[in-house]
């Protein structure tokens, strides 16, 4: 179960996000990372909507001119990237104010300004 | 019914987003009554908690779910009480603070409504989904009142906070992801009936993520590090706000929740949230201790208290369950008072830092007695509402066998009061310096909501008298005891009525 495709390649993005946040001091380098981590969790989300086949679960006897997905999955995440485009617009907004009173964006010279 | 203590505040939001920023008057009467409304509503629906069953709304097709609903069961109620009595004192305190402070009054009603909303809807929300919406509603708004004094040192401690929660969303939004995969389903109750906790490696890395998701939340230790820089700069009422409402609605809120009713009470969890609470109630006091900010002390003291409330809910017995139940509404009464005594000197002396405070006592008589009283508070001396829920958190260590738990939190106790032995020292009680001899006490808006508080903190322990504990704190604790199987049952019997 774990093992599965999906479960590697989208926490493979996520970590890779992760990192980048972490390991960054540059504050566009984080809101790369963070919208990185969201797409993973997006991405991760739309597969496990996919059903084999595009086949409904449970009605066996189905018609095959039409096929599905899981409709509830499709929902949520165009609402999760509208959230997670709100949170990321927010934290460029600070970033540009940051920009313009200290004339950087690393985090560690921000601090040394401040001293 | 239930639906009202969410909408009314997001009303509240789309009215005076049309208001004139120059129309001041109205924007504030409309704030007062709609605080006021909220409160009402709240009281109503813990009236009809109390008489009987819990209050189920389904709400049909939402996202295309039929099962979508909220429920107000008896430990919704607890919270969204103590979260509404708490948004209607910091309205009426803000009214003069942030005229003082010259801060946009229209921004800041609308997203301190917005936040509100957000945590109602968290409180009574019975899905994931909405969970994660109302969440991320009070976060992004929370965000930008943390920058709301618009200084240029604010927007780091506002970066800060935001990388931290983004980050957190993410993880309560991975851990729905994993939750979903497994059983097809994110309402509560489905979650809870369907769920079994095998240890594999899945369900592990479920937990691992669901729970520092939600610590990020509460702010415990490991996962402070944005607390006290937030907290330092948003607005005093803010930060009042901060360590009131917003740490627990959305993060210890879920916490019991989820770990209540849908992990039953997992043993290594608890173990887990215990040290998690030590580990805090230590860091945060010793670190407190060396603050000369009145407000990042106070902060620090936040996360120290948050301790507390963690060691007696993982001690899993009902003593500790009810005395980090009475702690929580304890703490949420005498740290946003010390707060607003914060944002009373801040906005009567224009100083944040202790050393440059002194013999304010004689100046602001009411915000150094109310000062006091929080401070013998939240320090567990005998009288007052902190010694009681203490007493029963340490009782309960003493009997679920962690007595090195039960040594540190007293220990503790003795630190918090020998840090606010120097807040009174430094801050009220001294010489009165020079430059503070024209300071006068705050007006009557800002002292009222004050005494209030500190009235509450002196007869807050009737809370705990028989008859009256099982009529507010008890019905949260039977939600948390009833486990699994009453959450599912108290469900459906209210979906029936």
């Amino acid at each position: 179960m774990i093992l599965e495709l999906e479960y590697i390649f989208s926490s493979f993005i996520f970590v890779a996000g992760f990192i980048a946040v972490v390991l960054n001091k540059n504050i566009l380098k984080t809101i790369i990372g963070l919208s990185l981590m969201g797409y993973s969790v997006c991405l991760f989300f739309v597969v496990r909507g996919y059903t084999y086949m595009g086949q409904i679960p449970i009605i066996e006897q189905h018609e095959t001119s039409f096929r599905i997905v899981d409709p509830l999955v499709q929902s949520l995440v165009m609402l999760l990237l509208l959230i997670e485009l709100l949170s990321l617009v927010l934290l460029s907004v600070m970033a540009y104010k940051i920009h313009k009173h200290y004339g950087t964006l690393n985090l560690d010279e921000i601090r040394k300004l401040k001293g | 019914m239930v639906t009202l203590l969410f909408f009314i505040p997001i009303f509240a939001v789309i009215a005076i987003s049309f208001i004139n920023g120059e129309r001041i008057k109205t924007i504030k009467t409309i704030s007062v009554l709609t605080a006021c409304a909220e409160l009402i509503v709240s009281v109503r629906v813990f009236t009809r908690v109390l008489s009987g069953t819990p209050v189920v709304k389904i709400a049909h097709n939402v996202l295309g779910l039929n099962d979508y609903y909220f429920m107000a069961d008896g430990l919704s109620i607890l919270f969204v009480l103590v979260v509404n009595s708490l948004l209607l004192l910091v309205t009426v305190f803000s009214l003069e603070y942030i005229k003082r402070r010259g801060i946009g009054v229209k921004q800041y009603f609308m997203f301190l409504f917005a936040v509100f909303a957000g945590i109602n809807g968290t409180l009574i929300s019975g899905d994931l989904i909405g969970i994660f919406i109302f969440v991320e509603l009070a976060s992004i708004s929370s965000y930008i009142l943390t920058a709301m004094d618009r200084k240029d040192e604010n927007y780091e401690a506002a970066i800060k906070y935001i990388v931290f929660g983004t980050i957190s969303s993410l993880l309560l939004l991975l851990s729905m992801a994993f939750i979903y995969s497994k059983i097809s389903s994110l309402s509560l109750a489905d979650i809870s009936g369907l769920w079994t906790i095998y240890r594999n490696v899945g369900n592990m890395a479920t937990l691992v993520v669901l729970i520092s998701a939600l610590c990020i939340k509460s702010a415990i230790v490991p996962f402070h590090f944005w607390a006290p820089d937030a907290y330092v700069s948003a607005p005093s009422p803010i930060s009042a706000v901060f360590s009131g409402a917003i740490n627990k609605g959305l993060g210890v809120y879920l916490l019991m929740r989820f770990s209540a009713n849908i992990l039953a009470f997992d043993r290594v969890i608890m173990q887990l949230l215990a040290f998690l609470g030590v580990v805090s109630i230590v860091i945060g006091v010793v670190l407190a201790i060396y603050q000369w900010n009145y407000k990042r002390l106070l902060a620090y003291h936040s996360i120290s208290q948050l301790g507390y409330i963690f060691l007696g809910f993982s001690a899993a017995n009902p003593v500790g369950i009810l005395g980090a139940l009475f702690h929580l509404v304890n703490h949420s009464i005498f740290k946003p008072l010390l707060f607003l005594t914060a944002g009373s000197i801040e906005t009567s002396t224009g100083k944040s830092d202790l050393k440059e405070m002194g013999g304010l006592s004689k100046k602001l008589p009411v915000t150094s007695f109310s000062s006091m009283i929080a401070s013998l508070s939240i320090s567990g001396v005998p009288p007052f509402n902190g010694f009681w829920s203490k007493l029963l958190i340490i009782i309960a260590c003493v009997r679920a066998e962690m007595y090195v738990y039960a040594l540190i939190a007293a220990a503790g106790s003795i630190l918090t009061l020998s840090s606010f032995l120097k807040v009174q020292r430094y801050a009220f009680y001294g010489f009165l310096k020079d430059e503070n001899k024209n300071v006068t006490e705050s007006p009557l808006s800002m002292t009222v909501p004050m005494i209030i508080l500190a009235f509450l903190c002196v007869f807050l322990g009737i809370l705990l008298l028989p008859g009256i504990d099982r009529s507010f704190l008890g019905l949260a604790l039977d939600v948390i005891m009833s486990g699994k199987e009453g959450y599912c049952n108290a469900v459906s019997e209210g979906m029936l009525k």
